[in-house]
């Protein structure tokens, strides 16, 4: 028996719904001489504590309103605009618009050069991450989830889940692809459909893009993986 | 009487016998109340608050989902402890493989009296326990049991039990390493088993 076996909770270990009570001899007993038990209980000690440190008040505040908005439903709130942001988003209005006269100015005039010029097109293409695959039906279980780079992301959220929003696996990566575990792989079985989403997010936790739910199927006539070896 | 002003395990009551938009203000007061807790927990197990944000709501959907089962024979915090302990944990498994096999435990491992009975396995944990704690300080062997038998990481053990020491729990790992090569090497020399 190997020692990291047996520092896993045993039968006699006090349950973890019980280790924040009041406990009896019997538990205060092995309490005393458990290395499992004294450890769980330092860690609910930790978790019992009413506020946070000086260090952690401000993000442990994020998340719980973050928590709060999740459940409500409300949208990702957006930051209060600033007058110095109202002008700089004038004057790239304006640029934009000095672009588009001196663009559609080019284009009336016939020159070389200049067919298929549309500078404006990746501005909406920003707010949503593009999958590259898996999407549709595929002919096995993909070992990867892959997706198109978004302009200032920092990281990539991504979850994997079935179609009734069971989270079958999530990961956050800083690469445009993310790589299945081989028991989640093992879990997309022919004709089951599942949903896979990505959030690109900012280094400061802005969300910059989203893919949505994107939808998939290993084919029902698919061989399953043990079936082909 | 007011939401606010009933106790966790009368909310939880009351959310089984309430129906439709009732329910959800239940839950919400109810969850509300936990989330800095909870929050605080998950920042630093991940050290990330968005991994925190996202671990924390998946801790919230289970406990939404399993409240039925809470039997009020607990205080609800303890019971949300037990869902938010093994959501992270089960967070770490799916991350990836299990630690590699550590030098110390090879040789704690070494001293095995015979073969892997259940009864025997029982006997030897108690034994393991008792000599962790004859031969280790209690946050040694707090750090030790969380990474060697969870394999919790230990920049993440470090915040949970908010060591303030420069080196964290790296340095609780070294020195209970140090202290179990020198008992068992005493044990050893004494023809003693574990």
């Amino acid at each position: 028996m190997r020692p990291d076996q047996a520092l896993r909770p045993g039968p006699q270990c006090i349950p973890l719904e019980r280790i924040g009570e009041t406990l009896d001899e019997r538990e205060r007993g092995h309490l005393a001489g458990c290395a499992r038990c004294q450890a769980e209980r330092a860690l609910w000690e930790q978790f019992d504590a009413a506020t946070p440190d000086a260090d952690e008040g401000a993000a442990v505040q994020w998340i719980a309103a973050e928590l709060k908005r999740r459940r409500s439903g409300a949208p990702v709130p957006v930051r209060p605009v600033r007058w110095w942001q109202r002008l700089s988003g004038l004057v790239a209005a304006a640029a934009t618009l000095t672009v588009a006269v001196g663009v559609g100015y080019m284009a009336w005039r016939p020159e070389p050069g200049l067919d298929g010029v549309s500078p404006a097109t990746t501005v909406y293409r920003a707010a949503r991450v593009e999958a590259l695959a898996p999407q549709g039906d595929v002919d096995a279980a993909p070992r990867q989830l892959a997706w198109r780079a978004v302009p200032g992301a920092a990281r990539y959220h991504v979850a994997l889940s079935e179609v009734d929003g069971t989270l079958l696996w999530r990961t956050t990566t800083d690469a445009t692809s993310a790589n299945l575990p081989p028991d989640v792989t093992a879990r997309l079985v022919p004709a089951k459909t599942v949903t896979w989403s990505v959030t690109a997010r900012s280094a400061g936790g802005e969300i910059l893009a989203e893919s949505g739910p994107l939808r998939f199927r290993v084919r029902p006539d698919a061989a399953r993986d043990g079936d082909r070896r | 009487m007011s939401l606010r002003d009933l106790p966790d395990e009368q909310l939880v009551a009351a959310h089984r016998q309430a129906s439709g938009p009732d329910r959800n203000a239940i839950l919400d007061e109810l969850f509300g109340r936990h989330y800095e807790r909870v929050a605080r927990w998950c920042l630093r197990f991940t050290g990330d608050r968005d991994a925190a944000a996202d671990l924390a709501q998946d801790v919230f959907v289970k406990a939404s989902r399993h409240l039925d089962g809470f039997k009020g024979t607990a205080r609800f915090t303890t019971w949300l402890y037990a869902i938010v302990r093994n959501e992270s944990l089960n967070r770490l498994q799916r991350a990836g493989p299990p630690m590699e096999d550590d030098e110390v435990l090879e040789q704690v491992a070494a001293i095995d009296p015979g073969p892997d009975v259940l009864a025997e396995q029982e006997s030897r944990a108690r034994r393991l326990h008792a000599f962790l704690a004859e031969t280790l300080e209690e946050t040694e062997r707090a750090v030790f049991t969380l990474h060697y038998g969870d394999g919790m990481p230990l920049d993440a053990i470090t915040r949970l039990l908010r060591l303030q020491n420069a080196s964290g729990a790296k340095a609780f790992v070294v020195s209970a390493k140090r202290k179990l090569a020198r008992a068992t090497e005493r044990l050893r020399a004494r023809g003693e088993q574990l």
